[in-house]
């Protein structure tokens, strides 16, 4: 139960997560995982000092986060994992089996060549292609901004977004 | 109603919903005429009773006080609640406990509209990329002003019909309910107003002790009678204290750099004061009005920076090139958050003077500060400070008097406005380095612990004033007639709706319950509660 939610949302630290991820998981522990993110150290301070107090964000790279995951996994402190795309989840759930088996999409913004997934999800196709892959490794993946919300399951949406391609 | 008040009570009701720009955004728009308080009034002085307008309004803010709204994420919409459900309660003569029971339906149904226009409002943000590439920038910087279009319809129609053809049916309709059923909606009404509280506390309590200030505050109310400016003032004290306590902690975390102002030449700037005033009054007054989930504010952007773009650029390719780098995807807490727009600005003036600076560090930078600056500003004013003015604004207005709304107004605009002006300039003057040293300074969490505590405090005193609940059960003894209500005032006056309370918060904030399946508990409790004659 320590590892809480590894969640994905391009924006990472936002109001929904504030307002809401952090009350409904009862988070104490954030770990930002994204590259750009801990190459730029005036970022990753406002990132850090952007949450509430109580609550403990630390930014790492890929390469550099593998301790921390593991560490999150064996404490009891209720850690969000947070990510910009999921290439970066498949690569995480890979390297880290003992990860619950559960990834959540939040809001994704639309983009260049982006493809409508739900209403504020828009996803490319490298995100596509790791979402499957994720699915292929018994990863539930879902879509969900806040819990007030329903869930929808990646295999709804699959067939009208891998669909086309083939 | 007259076809007159109905189309006045359209207009304004328009005006103050989310997406509306003609109030300062939604500074004077959405956050203030917009809250059922401060429309309970307006909608009285149109119908001809402010006293009665006030208390609906009251009534029906405390439901939603703790209503935050992040991103699309939307639980329910307070102007119809407030537009339709005032005006229809106030022409009906209903208590004001069912004015509350008949906005929670009409507020779903303002979340329908909500999401409608968010969806429609895609089209216009395309029509604005293809006038941008057509080099039809005059145009393309006005979609904002086009795409209000939607909302008003799905805003002023609504309104203006609903009361204007509704009025003459709600007050048969309310006579048509058996009275069982309007004992249950008054209870369902009165005791409502626990779950806004309770939806409320749970976003400033961040350690259970804390809930020991608003028994304090409800104490204070509910034993002693106080009025609500008492209670502020405890609560203040108590912050001081605390927070004196807490100094030493954290003065390591205080003592930091000073957002730098200077390093940056005030020579060769293209934008005059004037300038920069301009583009933070477009960005105020338009940064929602065509929100749309496809790119949110990125609309908003494209305007300001186009109000200033023949500053900044020569040739029509470089304004176009300018707008065009604008359109994806923005979103922030836009009053807050207008910091970002600042540094966007600064930054955009920087590379037309000839700075090296790509256009991908303006992009990536603008991304990155939009989230957290939303997080931020969502937690700190509609989760923290509207709510806690809201609440000392009920405490001054519990019998209808007009100093409640007044003062919420005059502090909260009083405020906000040279606060936004500070963060936009201080984000164009200094950019991302301002944001850290203001992030640095410890102010948030200073405000947060602060707001706990007072906010905690007032949340307690307006529970013991809007959270009602009239108990039935009697024993009889003999000629003696012993009632329930009568024990228990003995106890703890107030005892019933103080435990609603703590209830509401205990699922909200430890269930983790939903807004909506709160509503349904509090909705069986009512209906239960008045069969078997515990409610009367």
């Amino acid at each position: 139960m320590s590892v809480s939610l590894v969640r994905c949302d391009d924006r990472l630290i936002h109001g929904q997560v504030i307002v809401r991820v952090l009350k409904t998981y009862s988070i104490n522990k954030i770990l930002l995982i994204d590259d750009e993110t801990a190459k730029n150290p005036t970022m990753a301070s406002i990132y850090r000092l952007s949450v509430p107090s109580g609550v403990k964000l630390v930014v790492f790279s890929l390469d550099g986060a593998y301790d921390a995951v593991e560490e999150a996994l064996r404490d009891n402190t209720n850690t969000l994992i947070l990510l910009k795309n999921p290439q970066i989840a498949a690569e995480l759930f890979k390297r880290h089996p003992e990860l619950p088996k559960e990834f959540n999409i939040g809001p994704m913004s639309n983009r260049k060549n982006s493809k409508k997934a739900t209403l504020y999800a828009y996803l490319i196709e490298n995100e596509i292609e790791a979402i499957e892959e994720l699915s292929n490794m018994g990863v539930k993946v879902y879509f969900r901004q806040v819990a007030e919300q329903d869930e929808i399951s990646w295999e709804k949406l699959r067939n009208s977004l891998i669909g086309g391609k083939k | 109603m007259s076809i007159w008040q109905a189309l006045l009570i359209a207009l304004i009701g328009y005006m103050s919903s989310i997406y509306s720009p003609w109030l300062y955004g939604g500074l004077a728009g959405w956050y203030t005429t917009g809250r059922p308080f401060v429309a309970g009034m307006i909608i009285g002085l149109i119908l001809g009773d402010i006293k009665t307008g006030i208390m609906m309004g009251a009534a029906v803010q405390a439901l939603y006080i703790g209503l935050v709204t992040p991103g699309g994420a939307m639980p329910a919409d307070v102007n119809f609640a407030a537009y339709i459900g005032i005006p229809l309660a106030m022409i009906a003569g209903l208590p004001s406990s069912q004015a509350v029971a008949l906005s929670v339906p009409l507020s779903f149904f303002g979340v329908a509209m909500v999401y409608l226009v968010v969806t429609v409002n895609s089209l216009f943000v395309h029509w604005q990329d293809r006038l941008i590439e057509e080099g039809k920038l005059k145009a393309a910087i006005n979609v904002p002003v086009y795409g209000q279009i939607t909302n008003f319809i799905v805003r002023f129609f609504p309104i203006f019909l609903i009361n204007y053809f509704g009025a003459p049916y709600i007050s048969q309709l309310s006579n048509l309910i058996p009275p069982i059923v309007q004992t249950m909606l008054v209870t369902f009404g009165s005791i409502l107003p626990a779950v806004g509280f309770g939806l409320l506390l749970s976003f400033i309590v961040k350690e259970d002790f804390e809930l020991l200030y608003f028994l304090v505050g409800f104490a204070l109310v509910a034993v002693w009678k106080t009025s609500i400016v008492p209670v502020l003032l405890i609560g203040v004290f108590l912050a001081y204290l605390d927070i004196r306590y807490k100094r030493a902690e954290r003065s390591v975390a205080m003592v930091t750099e000073q957002p730098t102002t200077e390093g940056v030449t005030k020579e060769g700037l293209l934008l005059s004061g004037r300038d920069v005033r301009k583009a933070y009054f477009s960005w105020m007054f338009w940064n929602l009005s065509v929100q749309n989930m496809e790119r949110m504010q990125a609309p908003a952007i494209v305007r300001m920076l186009g109000t200033v773009m023949d500053k900044l650029y020569n040739t029509v390719e470089e304004k176009k090139a300018l707008l065009a780098r604008h359109t994806p995807f923005f979103n922030t807490e836009p009053n807050i958050g207008c910091i970002v727009p600042g540094v966007i600005l600064g930054m955009e003036e920087e590379k037309a003077r000839g700075a090296d600076i790509s256009d991908e560090i303006i992009i990536n930078t603008r991304t990155a500060l939009m989230g957290p600056l939303a997080g931020i500003g969502d937690s700190l004013l509609p989760g923290t400070y509207i709510p806690i003015l809201l609440s000392i604004g009920l405490g001054l207005s519990k019998d209808g008097s007009i100093v409640g709304p007044l003062f919420y107004i005059v502090v909260f605009l009083g405020t906000m406005i040279p606060l936004t002006m500070w963060l936009f300039n201080m984000g164009y003057r200094s950019g991302i380095n301002a944001v850290e040293a203001i992030l640095a300074s410890g102010l948030k969490d200073l405000i947060s612990d602060a707001a706990a505590i007072v906010g905690g405090t007032v949340v307690g005193g307006i529970s013991a004033t809007y959270v009602a609940a009239n108990l039935g059960w009697e024993f009889k003894s003999g000629e003696m007639v012993i009632s329930l209500q009568n024990i228990l005032d003995g106890i703890f006056p107030s005892l019933v709706p103080l435990l609603l309370t703590l209830l509401a918060y205990y699922l909200i904030a430890k269930r983790k319950s939903t807004i909506g399946r709160t509503f349904f508990v509090f909705f069986v409790i009512a209906v239960v509660g008045v069969l078997v004659r515990f409610f009367v």
